[in-house]
């Protein structure tokens, strides 16, 4: 059977095998019936001149808002939690309040919540105070800063209209202390959206529902992450992460996201290009949008020059480049490792070609074994272990009425060659003989049997040759190396293919100097 | 100009063997822009390749079904910020998201202590519901049963979704010469057992 009739088979029975649930997936769109139904957007409003100064008058009304209710049990009014509020900044600390506003418990979710209420009592407090005195001891511990102005305000409330009232009271109030402090904040503020799954995941990752919410929303969007892997990440950085891309949170945005703490786009521009060794004119389709990768935050700088795509990710604090990929739009050199791959596997379907005409010739069923099956005893009968070997070749032959293979290999300073019995494994003849020059081919040595010379090691004659072809190592194919003497000079004779040339050099063991080189057009 | 396009590519459906991705480009923008039409044409291209890829991962019908239904919700509320200039690779970003939710769903079973099927597509059930051959089955159940986890990913990544070896590398994460002798590795076994299957009827 081909290859290609394999492969069409296979596509087919998974074709055929995939069931259809277009219908339900097109329902549960029309119905809104999908996890991330209820995203709004809403940012962008920069509704400052309502500012709300007066934060008792607005705490007042509130409760009149509550007080409508009159006639509760003193107990649901007095203990029961009403609403749950949670900043997140990267400290996340966590209030629950009754239906009087009065604050019944500040719970810390992280170390950096712990250290911002240190020791401060909030029971009986109001929340406004509360909130006042948390955002005041996190601009104290530099949490929020010029450098990382992004903080996230989610109320969650039994009664919508509360919950809103609250939520776009705190906002302004934070956002009021905020402007007063030399820097601009950008506040978030949302509220819990009602049985999202928020809750849940809060619990699993012990993180505020607030922010499992803001995730859980820019997963949503960009699924190339996980919810897993964006969970730690502070209010800032998640806030540059929704502000460079189309992802729509609940969340309503005020001011923008610091990226002081970080190189900025254009350095992030620069880097990469003199990496590539372009000057920006020399490119098109330059991009550059900060992600978060590799557990860091990056950004992602993407551009086209000569026949390659570029793809760089530069770490945005340091700089450092962490990744970056040069692809070749046309698929020469993959098509060059693809054929060296199938010539491979077309010399395992020779030798069961093989063996199976001499079945056939002999007239006998036998079983023969593997190359890797006589490899192994090979190595064995010598004594050496397969990490120790260089340059093995194997092959099978039918000689004198027996069925064998030839494996020739060198380890240490010596060449070995066997005869096996391809059907018993009975080592028929076998040859050791003492080759010095393999410990240079082989980068075991560099100094001469004689103890008189050093030479350069295989590894740097290998180097000089590369870069004197102008070759990267990994369009680099059949690299052989020999030592050789002549002439009374003793040299590495370098062969290798590069994607459109086959290259010689010889080069001098002692001193680098190339004595020859030639390149000529593969055929 | 779009319309044009898909006319002719709806003409073409089920004769085109390769998924072309500058359709998927377009329909992945149609969809964003609320078109449902859209949505439908690309499930049509892309479903064998993300069910092929969720049942390869979870190594469970069911299971997979599920992952199929999730990924074309969450394709449908990401198309917005899908941008074909992220490497304009519209059926990675497809998979992507499928390999995400096949994650959340071997941690979901992780938790559940659930396991996996024994025998995937023999079903009889099963079966009924679908196109599935005699040979479908026996093919697909080989390449569940006789080929590793990471075989069976690369094969079809590449047979079903059309992935080149170096994008299956940089997806799993591989060596690109790993990608390729597994490759080879795992077609020869199934045309192996594929073989053997045939002369034992």
């Amino acid at each position: 059977m081909r290859n290609e009739d394999m492969q069409a088979k296979l596509k087919t029975a998974f074709e055929h095998a995939t069931p259809d649930v277009l219908d339900t997936v097109l329902s549960d769109i029309a119905s809104g019936n999908t996890e991330n139904k209820q995203i709004i957007v809403m940012g962008g409003q920069k509704n400052m001149k309502n500012t709300i100064r007066n934060l008792t008058a607005i705490a007042a009304a509130a409760v009149l808002l509550v007080g409508g209710g009159a006639g509760f049990a003193v107990y649901n009014n007095n203990y029961k939690v009403a609403s749950t509020i949670s900043l997140d900044v990267n400290p996340s600390v966590e209030i629950t309040a009754n239906k009087k506003e009065d604050v019944l418990a500040v719970t810390a979710l992280n170390d950096d919540g712990r250290k911002i209420i240190g020791d401060m009592d909030f029971s009986g407090s109001s929340i406004d105070v509360t909130v006042n005195a948390l955002i005041g001891s996190m601009l104290r511990e530099g949490y929020l800063s010029d450098l990382a102005n992004s903080i996230l305000i989610s109320v969650d409330d039994a009664d919508a209209a509360r919950g809103a009232a609250l939520q776009k009271k705190l906002a302004d109030d934070i956002n009021t202390i905020l402007q007063t402090n030399a820097f601009d904040g950008a506040v978030l503020s949302q509220t819990i959206v009602k049985d999202s799954d928020a809750w849940t995941l809060a619990e699993e990752y012990g993180i505020t529902a607030g922010k499992a919410q803001l995730v859980n929303e820019i997963v949503a969007g960009n699924p190339v992450h996980t919810f897993e892997e964006l969970a730690p990440l502070s209010i800032n950085e998640l806030n540059l992460l929704t502000a460079g891309s189309a992802v729509t949170t609940t969340a309503e945005s005020v001011g923008q996201a610091s990226d002081k703490a970080y190189i900025g786009s254009n350095r992030a521009k620069e880097i990469a290009l003199e990496h590539a060794g372009f000057m920006a004119a020399d490119v098109v389709g330059i991009q550059v949008e900060m992600d978060y990768e590799h557990g860091v935050m990056v950004y992602e700088v993407d551009f086209y020059a000569d026949a390659y795509e570029y793809d760089y990710d530069i770490n945005a604090e340091t700089g450092e480049i962490v990744k970056n990929d040069k692809e070749f739009e046309d698929d020469a050199w993959f098509n060059q490792y693809e054929q060296k791959m199938v010539k491979e596997s077309q010399k395992e379907e020779r030798l069961q070609n093989e063996q199976a005409s001499v079945r056939q010739e002999q007239g006998t069923s036998a079983d023969y074994l593997t190359p890797d099956d006589v490899k192994k005893i090979a190595f064995d009968h010598a004594g050496v272990t397969a990490d120790t070997v260089f340059d093995l070749e194997t092959e099978f032959d039918y000689d004198n009425g027996r069925a064998e293979y030839e494996i020739d290999f060198e380890s240490g300073e010596f060449d070995y060659s066997y005869d096996i019995d391809a059907v018993t494994g009975e080592v028929i003849k076998n040859n050791k003989k003492s080759d010095p020059e393999n410990l240079f081919e082989n980068g075991l040595s560099t100094t001469s049997p004689d103890g008189t010379t050093e030479y350069i090691s295989a590894d740097r004659a290998k180097e000089i040759a590369l870069s004197h072809a102008g070759v990267a190592e990994t369009n680099v194919f059949d690299y052989d190396c020999e030592l050789e003497h002549e002439k009374g000079r003793t040299f590495y004779e370098v062969d290798f293919e590069s994607m459109n040339y086959e290259h010689e050099y010889d080069i001098d063991a002692v001193t680098g100097e190339i004595i020859r080189s030639d390149k000529e057009i593969r055929d | 100009m779009e319309t044009v396009i898909l006319l002719h590519l709806a003409e073409l459906d089920g004769l085109r063997e390769n998924i072309d991705p500058s359709a998927l480009d377009i329909y992945i923008r149609r969809i964003a822009a609320g078109d449902t039409r859209a949505l439908e044409s690309l499930y049509h291209e892309t479903s064998a390749s993300v069910y092929a890829y969720a049942v390869s991962v979870l190594k469970n019908v069911h299971d997979a079904e599920d992952v199929l239904h999730d990924c074309y919700i969450a394709v449908h509320s990401a198309a917005a910020n899908y941008s074909p200039s992220g490497g304009g690779k519209p059926m990675a970003w497809i998979i992507t998201i499928a390999k995400n939710l096949c994650f959340m769903k071997l941690r979901e079973r992780k938790k559940k202590a659930e396991t996996e099927d024994e025998d995937f597509f023999i079903n009889a059930q099963y079966n009924a519901d679908h196109a599935l051959t005699p040979e479908d089955a026996f093919i697909l159940n080989e390449c569940m049963n006789e080929l590793s986890d990471e075989e069976r990913q690369i094969v079809v990544l590449h047979v079903v979704s059309g992935f080149k070896h170096r994008e299956i590398a940089a997806f799993l994460d591989m060596a690109l010469p790993t990608v390729l002798s597994k490759y080879h590795r795992a077609l020869k076994k199934l045309k192996n057992s594929l073989s053997k299957g045939e002369r034992e009827e």
